[in-house]
């Protein structure tokens, strides 16, 4: 199970398997499946077999990294062996130029051999294990972003609502202001609530939210989520009212208005039997006749709705992802290759082996180590 | 302004189609003139399509990023880039008859989309807007030469002009190469993009289908990177999952914006 768990095939399993379910996922969205078990089984399955792929593999590259090499006297030999002059210049050039050229040596001699092992590219080396690692932190943070708390919280401007004791207790939003702010052409630009805190009627904290910058207190986020108004009216003989704007309401049986939102602000449409009798813009104090009654529009109340969210787990996840970036990067570093090199100088030979995953790399070092040996 | 904008961007389909005819020519009747000529058309064609984004940046007073018309000829942009880049440091012979086809097709199709601009939503009025749409461009850019290189090793698999075309082996290195200086772009995309969900809505990740499908996109090169550098994979499986991560990004960048609208449907 752990060998399975821990195998690169099973990693590429899942990722098709979570290929397959997102595209699932957006073409059915009524399914739900973001939401279902297997889902959320499946990205478990797959952090758990990249968390153990890295586990793995992390203290071996390490390993590989700082062992000695081996003379191969007791093992088959490696890679091409090639007759040598002089082979104590020949390691003594070769030797230095990789130095020069960067090269990390790890040597060990033993009688008449020497062998050597040469990095270089050792960022491009852990690259992908940094990466794995950093999306593991990305996987933590979203386990711990399950148990954050969010919430709409819609509050009329003037006002004060209790925020919801989970995301902090004791302390009162006031919604100073609300206002669509415009750019030079005259398009929306952001819509911007000016909040205060307050806790026992003092205030605490005061701030702006606005689209693209939220407001932080004490690790808790406000984000500017909409908005909208109501219209407080008074209708003779039956009190006063809030209506929502764009819905319609009855004032008897057979008459109705409706507020709607124009260019130049609010008009109502009043109705009488299904049919419109008139449209008048709409100004606050204003009366306005309808039948046998009179309709006083009293004022507009503007309300903000502010998502308001604490989530430990989002701050981990933003971490992870800085990380995330940060080792993409080091993809665009230089080329991993490792040269073995072997110097019997009884019998005058070297024999060499380069390995890298990128062909060109493994030619131009081969090149190079043949150049020297041809002096 | 707009007139600007459709005589350059008539300059430049001209441009690909001449560089097309170009290419087919130098293809069976190799000449480094007629070679040097036809990338020449295809800088014209870079440039012209330059010049209509710096149009369209005066016109509408933002990058031209807010719409599908404006970022697929962004899109169009670094894909021609890519292409050149490419061209300059491979000198490929037959990856210009087969990407200016592509190109040309590609401008055609934007030409024939609804071209007016829109005002920036306060969502997207954010510098991260910048770095987001950047790294898409080079990303896409890049996917998008990969793509025509992965067609040209099927063909040639296949028998087709199997004498002129580049080794198998060369395409398929050269798949790799761009595919892996892409990747991080494509994980910069990602991040970059949940970074300002984050700012903008509160959510970094919102399961939208747009975020979902980059995603999808992003595992398929995963698993293509992976299969190739742990798995030995090479030649056709490996190209064939290189095609397919383009159809992705088709799809994420087109198909998503017609069949499944969500917070990116402005895009």
């Amino acid at each position: 199970m752990i060998k399975w768990l821990t195998s690169m095939k099973t990693a590429v399993i899942f990722m098709i398997l979570i290929i397959i379910a997102s595209i699932l996922a957006t073409f059915f969205p009524e399914l739900n499946i973001y939401k279902s078990i297997w889902y959320r089984g499946i990205l478990v399955f797959f952090c758990f077999n990249l968390l153990l792929c890295t586990v793995k593999t992390i203290p071996r590259a390490c390993q590989n990294l700082n062992k000695s090499p081996e003379i191969s006297e007791k093992k088959p030999p490696v890679g091409e062996k090639v007759k040598l002059n002089n082979s104590k210049h020949t390691e003594k050039n070769i030797l230095q130029h990789l130095k020069q050229q960067g090269y990390k040596l790890n040597s060990t001699a033993s009688g008449h051999d020497t062998a050597v092992v040469a990095h270089k590219g050792l960022i491009n080396y852990f690259a992908p294990h940094a990466l794995h690692l950093a999306l593991i932190i990305v996987f933590i943070g979203a386990l711990v972003s399950s148990f954050g708390v969010s919430e709409n919280i819609p509050c009329y401007v003037g006002q004060s609502v209790d925020i919801p004791s989970e995301l902090i207790a004791g302390i009162e939003m006031k919604v100073e202001s609300f206002k669509t702010t415009y750019d030079q052409e005259g398009n929306i630009e952001n819509w911007v609530s000016k909040i205060r805190l307050l806790k026992d009627e003092e205030s605490i904290a005061h701030g702006i939210v606005k689209v693209n910058h939220p407001f932080v207190f004490q690790g808790v986020k406000f984000y500017q989520s909409g908005y909208g108004a109501d219209h407080l009216i008074a209708i003779e003989g039956k009190g006063e009212f809030s209506i929502p704007t764009d819905k319609p309401v009855g004032v008897t049986d057979d008459q109705g208005l409706l507020i709607n939102s124009t260019n130049n602000g609010y008009e109502m449409e009043l109705f009488d039997d299904y049919q419109q009798l008139k449209r008048v813009p709409l100004s606050e104090g204003q009366v306005i006749d309808f039948k046998d009654t009179k309709v006083e529009y009293k004022r507009t109340q503007k309300y903000t709705i502010l998502t308001v969210k604490r989530n430990p787990g989002t701050a981990i996840v933003m971490f992870g992802l800085a990380c995330t970036a940060a080792t993409s990067l080091l993809f665009w570093s230089r080329r991993y290759r490792r040269v073995y090199l072997e110097f019997n100088h009884q019998d005058s030979y070297i024999q060499y082996k380069v390995n890298s995953k990128d062909e060109e790399i493994k030619q131009q070092v081969k090149e190079y180590i043949n150049n020297h040996i041809k002096g | 302004m707009p007139n600007v904008q459709t005589v350059v961007l008539s300059m430049s389909l001209a441009s690909y189609l001449m560089s097309f005819v170009l290419y087919i020519i130098n293809f069976f009747k190799s000449n480094s003139n007629i070679s040097l000529v036809a990338r020449i058309f295809v800088i014209i064609a870079f440039l012209s399509t330059t010049a209509a984004g710096i149009s369209r940046t005066i016109n509408v007073g933002h990058l031209p990023f807010s719409n599908m018309f404006e970022f697929g000829l962004c899109f169009l942009w670094g894909m021609v880039l890519a292409f050149l880049v490419v061209d300059f440091k491979y000198n490929l012979k037959g990856l210009g008859m087969f990407f200016t086809p592509v190109a040309a097709a590609m401008l055609m199709w934007l030409v024939s989309l609804d071209q007016s601009s829109s005002p920036l939503m306060p969502a997207l009025r954010s510098n991260w807007l910048y770095i987001h749409v950047f790294t898409a461009i080079i990303a896409y850019g890049a996917f998008g030469v990969s793509y025509v290189l992965g067609i040209m090793y099927l063909l040639k698999e296949q028998g087709f002009l199997k004498k002129t075309l580049p080794s198998l082996d060369l395409i398929d290195t050269l798949i790799y190469k761009i595919i892996s200086f892409a990747m991080p772009f494509m994980t910069l995309l990602i991040i970059t993009g949940a970074i300002w969900a984050e700012d903008a809505w509160g959510n970094y990740w919102s399961w939208d289908p747009k975020e979902t499908w980059s995603l999808i996109t992003w595992l398929i090169y995963a698993g293509y990177l992976h299969t190739r550098l742990m798995g030995k994979w090479k030649g056709r499986r490996s190209v064939i999952f290189a095609i397919v991560g383009f159809l992705a990004v088709m799809f994420t960048f087109v198909g998503v914006s017609y069949l499944l609208p969500g917070l990116h449907s402005y895009a």
